[in-house]
């Protein structure tokens, strides 16, 4: 029985280091702003388009819970207050449906670029491996929408042949999400 | 429908069933679809590790596939299509690049070579017969589709296993443009459902390449 313990014990992947149970709840917590952001947008978007948004939306929803699950209890199950204090006036000045897709693309992009940076810092496998699966779906929703809001082919590479594996204060499309700026609330 | 149709009906279309055959036969004492190769941390701090090592080749030897696929795309005169053939040059474009970023992460370690020849199993098995058998736009258009889709599946398989987060950053730096490219092709080309495009809200992460794919 110990034998069989100890080869159980060896299989199993190892428990997540203190910064990667924080940056699940950090991701939970972006994921959730998302849900939100979209909610909010979904408003201004109009036949098949409300689809789509609900579609993402729901995506971003299991993102969320995915994360919560790795976050060894840090996850709050609520938005990213900074995030969202930080888009609501964007969100509060969108007039049409295209400004509407083109503020969600963005907010898609940063989310890529997010992730990439962020795999630059975690060594739990269960962390990052999430975040290497979660990455190229929030890609391909930039890319769906960007095609809804017919850019142009360059335009959908708005950091060229690379996701920019940079964050910042969320002001700079070309950057995503700091933890330190966006802290879990 | 499975995202990984490029390698389970796709090319069927195309290049015929026997063809899948070398996809999907037993390779006993080989890593299997969907098992990572056992992730080995790297000799030195400098280099990339044994694992790092074939997954960054594998990747450089793909990228090296598919420009040769798209120029051989260019070439073939039958696409008439304004959005493949934009997106040719571009996607062409963003494959070199990556092709020289991947070489990048080869050569830090020494004696390593820089990767410029075409992975030869799908290119004999798969791409070569598949481009030889193409007769129609759409033909071209749902190659180059499952093409996309099956590298940006390898980088999400080859991230989850190597072994530094400088790497795995690095190869998903890459592996979120191959999806793009994926999306873009499968909305603007394909013109995919949602529901085609987007199986499931994660990426698939097992290898999608036929196990003598991987370079050592």
């Amino acid at each position: 029985m110990a034998r069989l313990e100890a080869f159980s014990h060896w299989f199993q992947t190892p428990t997540p280091v203190p910064f990667d149970t924080d940056y699940a709840a950090f991701a939970e917590s972006l994921e959730l702003a998302m849900v939100a952001l979209y909610n909010d947008t979904l408003l201004k978007l109009t036949g098949e388009n409300v689809a789509t948004g609900a579609r993402f939306r729901d995506h971003h929803q299991e993102h969320a819970q995915a994360y919560a699950s790795l976050a060894a209890g840090k996850a709050k199950g609520a938005a990213n207050y900074a995030l969202v204090l930080t888009k609501t006036p964007a969100v509060q000045a969108l007039t049409d449906e295209p400004s509407a897709l083109s503020f969600l693309v963005t907010l898609e992009n940063q989310m890529a670029e997010t992730y990439a940076y962020g795999l630059g810092l975690l060594t739990s496998p269960d962390v990052y491996r999430r975040v290497v699966t979660t990455l190229p779906v929030e890609s391909e929703h930039a890319a769906v929408l960007g095609t809804v809001a017919q850019l142009g082919p360059a335009d959908h590479f708005i950091t060229g042949p690379f996701e920019n594996a940079s964050v910042g204060d969320g002001s700079d499309p070309r950057r995503g999400f700091d933890m330190t700026a966006f802290p879990v609330s | 429908m499975e995202r990984r149709r490029f390698l389970q009906w796709g090319t069927a279309a195309i290049v015929g069933t026997a063809v899948l055959g070398a996809c999907t036969g037993d390779n006993s004492g080989k890593a299997r679809p969907g098992q990572p190769p056992t992730t080995a941390a790297p000799d030195t701090s400098s280099g990339a590790g044994p694992t790092d090592l074939t997954l960054a080749k594998t990747a450089a030897s793909l990228e090296a596939l598919l420009i040769d696929a798209y120029k051989q795309l260019m070439d073939s005169h039958i696409v008439t299509s304004s959005a493949l053939l934009t997106y040719t040059n571009l996607f062409l474009d963003h494959h070199n690049q990556h092709l020289a970023a991947l070489n990048g992460i080869i050569t830090t370690t020494a004696g390593q070579a820089a990767v410029s020849d075409p992975n030869a199993v799908m290119k004999n098995q798969i791409v070569k017969p598949a481009l030889d058998a193409a007769q129609t736009q759409d033909d071209f258009a749902h190659l180059f589709f499952t093409l996309e889709d099956a590298i940006a599946q390898t980088y999400v398989y080859a991230s989850t296993a190597m072994s530094r987060p400088d790497l795995r950053s690095s190869m998903m730096s890459i592996g979120g443009i191959e999806a793009r490219h994926r999306a873009l092709l499968g909305v603007q080309v394909e013109q995919l459902r949602l529901d085609d495009l987007f199986p499931s809200a994660f990426a698939r992460a097992d290898n999608p390449l036929p196990p003598d794919a991987l370079l050592t």
